[in-house]
């Protein structure tokens, strides 16, 4: 008899467990579709960075002008999408699937940045800048679809 | 076997869950939460209200009437909690599992 309650008292303990952990994934997995334009749009503001780097670095009120600008843009997107989310992840207990698409995407964005540098030097800024579009939207268009795939195998882990 | 980690407060499996995912979030809304954890209006209220009065969580309240939104967001002292509770359930699991 106590065998049976130990073990019951195991699965309620394991079950409390796995509710919390699915409640811990519920920011990463719950969030509305991106908009189609957004890969695209992630493309033209990671250009519109290099851009700024390459004709506007040496004057340093319009490049201030220019990357502030771009980051009003990054905060009034983050904003709405957030209010219509009615979360933002805080990046903390990211389940482990979600993790791994995470570190290919930071990866995969410090190769694509050190590519344009390389491209500015050789090629000028308007080349790279446009690289960095295309290149740049490939990316965010692969991570949508990855991220996807990763969120459906923690649903499955999770139950 | 360490129980001084678990938390009486977070302790119920509701308020277990919420901390878990406001954890996972910079912020979250009422309805956020509630949808996600499937709970009705007023017990949703009543665990914030525990988690609030704990100070586990923090109250932001924006707009008013239909259309206002309130919005909760774990404080220092309850992610620490919760970490320390999620540490002891652990250990209370696995030594459960030895002894059977």
């Amino acid at each position: 008899m106590l065998m049976v309650a130990d073990m019951e008292s195991d699965r309620l303990l394991h079950d409390e467990l796995v509710a919390a952990e699915r409640a811990a994934a519920a920011p990463y997995l719950a969030h509305p579709p991106t908009p189609w334009w957004y890969p695209p749009a992630a493309g033209a503001w990671f250009a519109g960075l290099v851009l700024s780097v390459g004709l506007l670095g040496s004057r340093l009120v319009w490049f201030l002008v220019a990357v502030g600008a771009l980051m009003g843009l990054l905060t009034v997107f983050v904003h709405w999408y957030s209010r219509r989310w009615g979360t933002w992840p805080s990046l903390k207990q990211v389940p482990r699937e979600i993790k791994r698409e995470m570190n290919v995407f930071t990866v995969s964005a410090v190769v694509l940045a050190i590519g344009v540098i390389a491209t500015m030097v050789l090629a000028g800024t308007v080349v790279a800048a446009i690289v960095t579009f295309l290149l740049g939207t490939a990316l965010v268009t692969r991570y949508e679809h990855t991220y996807r795939r990763a969120a459906a195998e923690v649903r499955e882990r999770l139950g | 076997m360490n129980l001084d980690g678990l938390d009486p407060v977070i302790h119920a499996p509701k308020r277990l869950a919420t901390m878990a995912l406001l954890v996972s979030s910079t912020s979250a809304t009422f309805a956020f939460v509630r949808d996600q954890l499937e709970l009705g209006d007023s017990d949703l209220s009543k665990q914030m209200s525990a988690l609030e009065r704990a100070g586990y969580v923090s109250v932001h309240k924006s707009g008013r009437g239909p259309g206002s939104i309130t919005t909760y967001r774990v404080t220092a002292a309850g992610e620490a909690a919760y970490r320390r509770h999620l540490t002891a359930l652990r250990q209370l699991i696995d030594a459960h599992s030895v002894i059977s």
